[in-house]
C-alpha cells in the first residue's frame, strides 16, 4: 500500500490509506508543506532572536530588527498557506471533502500558535498582518464549510449503485474512514468547531459526528430501496450497520458521540436485531414446504401406518424442502457477509429456526414408509443442511 | 670633775666671737651684692636676645611666603605641561588615526582598528571642548565616520560573507510531530559562522555610532537568509525529497519503528557530518526505508 514506503504524516498516512479512491487527496502535500514551512519559520525565528540577543544585547533594536527581518520571509509562508486555501477550497467545491482532513492539522497549529504568530504578523507589516488575518479565518471557515459539504454530500448523494452481493457500501466505508480520521484529529475539530457557533467543543463534535450517521443511515435507507429482493436488502442493511457500529466501537468515535446521545448504540443494535428478524423471513418459505406436517412431536411414525394420500403429500414436502433449500442457497451463495461474528450470528439464528422443525419432521417421516427408496426424496439430513446454513456467505465453499 | 660655778666668760672670747659674726656679716653683704650684679647682667642679655628674635622674624617671614608662591607657580607649570603633553598627544594621534584608519581596513586586524577607533573617538571628545580647534575637529570627526563607515561595510560583508541557510533536512528534524520546535535540537544549527566579530563590530557601532543604519542592513541580509531557508525547504520538499525525512519518525508508525527510524536518523545525522555535506546525508538518507524494512521484518519474525 501507498502509506508504508511513502511514510507520510499522522493524518496523511491515514487519509491515503483508508480513504483509498481518495488516494491523492487535493492540499495533502501543500498542507504538509505548508505546516513545516510555519513550523520551520518558527525555529528559524528563534535561531534568530537567539542570534539578536547574542550579538546586539540591545532590547530595543532587536525587538525592531526582528520586525524587519520577518516580514519577507512570513509572507513566503503565508502565500503557501493562501495556495493552499485554494487549492482545498477547490477540492471541497468538487466535493472533495477528504482535503478538510488536510487542514484540520493546520487549524490547530494555528490555534495553538496563535498569539505569538498574530503579534509576530501584527509588528511586521499590515500586508502581512492583513494576509495572516484572512489566513487564519479562511483556514477555519474551510474546516467548517468541508465538513458540512460533506455531511451534505453523504445527504443528497443520489447514486443508485449498490452492491450486487449486499456487502458493505462505499459510501459506508468512506463515511466511517472520514470519522475514524475526524476522530484522531478531534483536537483540531473542537478547536474549530467551537470557535463558531456557541456550543462547547464536545459537544459540537458530538453533533457532528452525529450529523454525519444520521445523512448515512438516511443514504442507506435510500440505497436498500433500490433492492428488489426483501432479504439482500435485509443482509445489506446488516452488513452495513453492523459495519458501522463495529468501526463505531473501535474508532472511539461511539463513546463520543454517547456523550451527547446515548441511544444511538441501542438504536444499531436494534437495527442488526431488527435485520436479522427480516432476514429469518426467506427461511419461513423453507419451512412452509412441510408445515402441514409440523409437529412438536419427533416419534418416529411406525412403517405402515400412512395413507397412499399422506404418503404422496409427504413425498411433495420432502422435494418442496429440497426445491426450497437449494434454491435458497443458490441465491445466497452470492450474498456476502464479511464480518464473521454477524455471519456466525446470522447462522446461527438460521439454524435455530430451520433444524428443530426439520429435524422432527425428518426423523418422524424419514422411516415412515411414505416411499419405498426414500433416499428418492429425502436429500438432506438435518446434519446436511445444518452444514449447508454454515457454508453459507462463504465465497471459497 | 667637780661642779663649777657659772662659766666665767671673758671678754676677750666675746669679743672674738662678735669679731667672727661681724666677718660673716660682711660675706653675707658680699654676696648679695654680687648676686644683684649678676641679675643686672643677666636681663641684660635676655634682653639683647628678645630684640634679636624680633628682628629675626622680620627677616624670615617674607622669605617664607615668597617659597610658598613659587612652589604654586611650579605646581601650575607642571600641570600645563602635562596637559600640552595631552593635547600633543591627541594631535599626534589624529594625525597617526587619520592615515591608519583611511588606509588600513577593519577586514584585517578587527581589534587594532577598533583600538584606533577608541583613540580617535576620545581624541574628538577631547578638542571638541574647545571651538579654537575647529577645523582640526572637523577632520577629526571625517575621519571617524569614515572608520565607522567602513566598520559598517565589513559588517554588513561579514553578515553576507557568513550568513548561511539553514540545511532543509536538519532544520525539519527540529520539529515533533505536532510541527513544534524542539529547543534542544534547534541548538546545533548554525545560520552563520564568525558570531564574535559580529558581535564586536555591532555592539561598537551601537555604543559609538549615533546612525543605527548598520542595523537595517543586518534585518535585510538575515530576513534573506531565513528566506532563503524556507525557499530551499520547499524546493526539497517539492523535488520529493524531504517528506521521508520529515515523517520518517510521525505516528502512527508503531513506537518500536519510531524508535529505529530516530535511530537510523541518528546514524545518518553523524554520517553526514562525517561527510559534511548535504549529497551524503541525502545519500545515507536514501537507505533509510531499506534499513526500516529489515528492523520490521526482523521484528515480525521474533513476533
Amino acid at each position: 500500500m501507498k502509506g508504508d514506503n511513502d511514510c507520510g504524516l499522522g493524518y496523511r498516512r491515514a487519509a491515503t490509506q483508508a480513504i483509498d479512491h481518495y488516494s491523492d487527496v487535493p492540499g495533502d502535500k501543500e498542507a504538509e508543506t505548508f505546516l513545516l514551512s510555519l513550523g520551520c519559520f518558527v525555529a528559524l525565528l528563534q535561531l534568530e532572536s537567539d542570534l539578536l540577543s547574542k550579538t546586539l544585547a540591545n532590547v530595543t533594536y532587536e525587538a525592531k530588527i526582528q520586525r524587519v527581518i520577518v516580514i519577507k520571509p512570513l509572507k513566503f509562508v503565508l502565500q503557501h498557506g493562501e495556495n493552499l486555501c485554494e487549492l482545498v477550497k477547490l477540492a471541497i467545491s468538487r466535493q472533495e471533502c477528504a482535503s478538510v482532513l488536510c487542514v484540520l492539522p493546520v487549524a490547530r497549529y494555528l490555534h495553538a500558535r496563535f498569539t505569538q504568530l498574530d503579534s509576530l504578523a501584527k509588528n511586521a507589516d499590515s500586508e502581512v498582518y492583513a494576509k495572516f488575518s484572512a489566513l487564519f479565518r479562511n483556514i477555519d471557515a474551510l474546516c467548517v464549510k468541508g465538513l458540512e459539504e460533506f455531511v451534505e454530500t453523504i445527504k443528497s448523494d443520489q447514486d443508485r449503485f449498490v452492491p450486487r452481493d449486499g456487502t458493505v457500501h462505499q459510501v459506508t466505508s468512506n463515511a466511517l474512514s472520514f470519522l475514524k480520521q475526524l476522530m484522531e484529529q478531534r483536537q483540531a475539530l473542537a478547536v474549530v468547531l467551537s470557535d463558531g457557533p456557541v456550543d462547547p467543543a464536545k459537544i459540537a463534535v458530538a453533533k457532528l459526528f452525529a450529523r454525519i450517521l444520521s445523512a448515512l443511515g438516511l443514504n442507506l435507507r435510500n440505497k436498500a430501496e433500490v433492492y428488489q429482493d426483501l432479504t439482500l436488502k435485509s443482509i445489506f442493511m446488516l452488513n452495513n450497520h453492523n459495519h458501522i457500529l463495529k468501526t463505531l466501537h473501535e474508532s472511539g468515535v461511539l463513546k463520543v458521540v454517547c456523550e451527547q446521545n446515548r441511544e444511538v448504540e441501542g438504536f444499531y443494535r436494534n437495527q442488526v436485531t431488527e435485520y436479522v428478524k427480516q432476514y429469518m423471513n426467506c427461511w419461513n418459505k423453507v419451512t412452509a414446504s412441510f408445515v402441514d406436517f409440523a409437529s412438536a412431536d419427533a416419534t418416529a411414525m411406525p412403517a405402515g401406518s400412512l395413507s397412499d394420500r399422506e404418503k404422496d403429500a409427504l413425498k411433495s414436502a420432502f422435494s418442496a424442502f429440497n426445491r426450497e433449500l437449494e434454491s435458497l442457497t443458490n441465491i445466497q451463495k452470492e450474498y456476502t457477509v464479511a464480518d464473521l461474528e454477524l455471519s456466525n450470528m446470522i447462522k446461527h439464528e438460521a439454524k435455530t429456526f430451520v433444524m428443530p422443525k426439520y429435524t422432527a419432521f425428518y426423523s418422524k417421516y424419514y422411516a415412515s414408509g411414505f416411499s419405498r427408496n426414500p433416499e428418492k426424496y429425502v436429500k438432506f439430513t438435518p446434519e446436511s443442511v445444518g452444514m449447508i446454513i454454515d457454508r453459507l456467505f462463504d465465497a471459497t465453499a | 670633775m667637780a661642779l663649777q660655778g657659772p662659766p666665767q666668760i671673758n671678754a676677750a672670747e666675746i669679743s672674738e666671737k662678735l669679731q667672727q659674726e661681724e666677718e660673716r656679716l660682711k660675706n653675707l653683704q658680699e654676696n648679695l651684692n654680687r648676686s644683684r650684679q649678676l641679675k643686672e647682667s643677666m636681663l641684660g642679655i635676655l634682653d639683647s636676645f628678645e630684640k634679636r628674635l624680633e628682628h629675626l622674624e622680620a627677616t624670615v617671614l617674607p622669605l617664607y611666603e615668597h617659597t610658598g608662591k613659587m612652589q604654586r607657580k611650579q605646581q601650575n607649570i607642571t600641570k600645563t605641561l602635562k596637559s600640552i603633553d595631552a593635547t600633543l598627544g591627541f594631535y599626534t594621534t589624529a594625525h597617526e588615526m587619520d592615515s591608519i584608519i583611511r588606509e588600513s581596513s577593519p577586514a584585517d586586524n578587527l581589534d587594532s582598528y577598533i583600538k584606533q577607533m577608541d583613540k580617535l573617538r576620545d581624541a574628538t571628545k577631547f578638542f571638541s571642548a574647545d571651538r579654537s580647534y575647529g577645523q582640526h575637529l572637523e577632520n577629526m570627526k571625517a575621519t571617524f565616520e569614515l572608520g565607522c563607515h567602513a566598520l559598517e561595510k565589513e559588517y554588513r560583508d561579514l553578515l553576507n560573507r557568513n550568513s548561511m541557510p539553514a540545511k532543509p533536512l536538519i532544520l525539519v528534524e527540529c520539529l515533533d510531530e505536532n510541527f513544534e520546535v524542539i529547543a534542544s535540537r534547534l541548538k546545533t544549527i548554525d545560520t552563520i559562522k564568525d558570531v564574535d566579530r559580529l558581535k564586536t563590530i555591532g555592539q561598537w557601532l551601537l555604543a559609538n555610532h549615533s546612525n543605527a543604519d548598520f542595523l537595517n542592513a543586518y534585518a535585510e541580509i538575515r530576513g534573506a537568509n531565513m528566506l532563503r531557508t524556507l525557499q530551499s525547504l520547499n524546493e526539497t520538499r517539492r523535488v520529493g525529497t524531504i517528506d521521508k525525512v520529515a515523517t520518517g519518525g510521525r505516528p502512527p508508525s508503531p513506537k518500536g519503528d519510531r524508535r529505529a527510524s530516530g535511530l537510523v536518523r541518528e546514524a545518518f545525522r553523524m554520517a553526514s557530518r562525517a561527510y559534511g555535506t548535504e549529497k551524503g546525508y541525502l545519500f545515507a538518507y536514501s537507505l533509510k526505508d531499506g534499513i526500516l524494512a529489515i528492523f520490521r521484518s526482523v521484528r515480525g519474525n521474533r513476533a
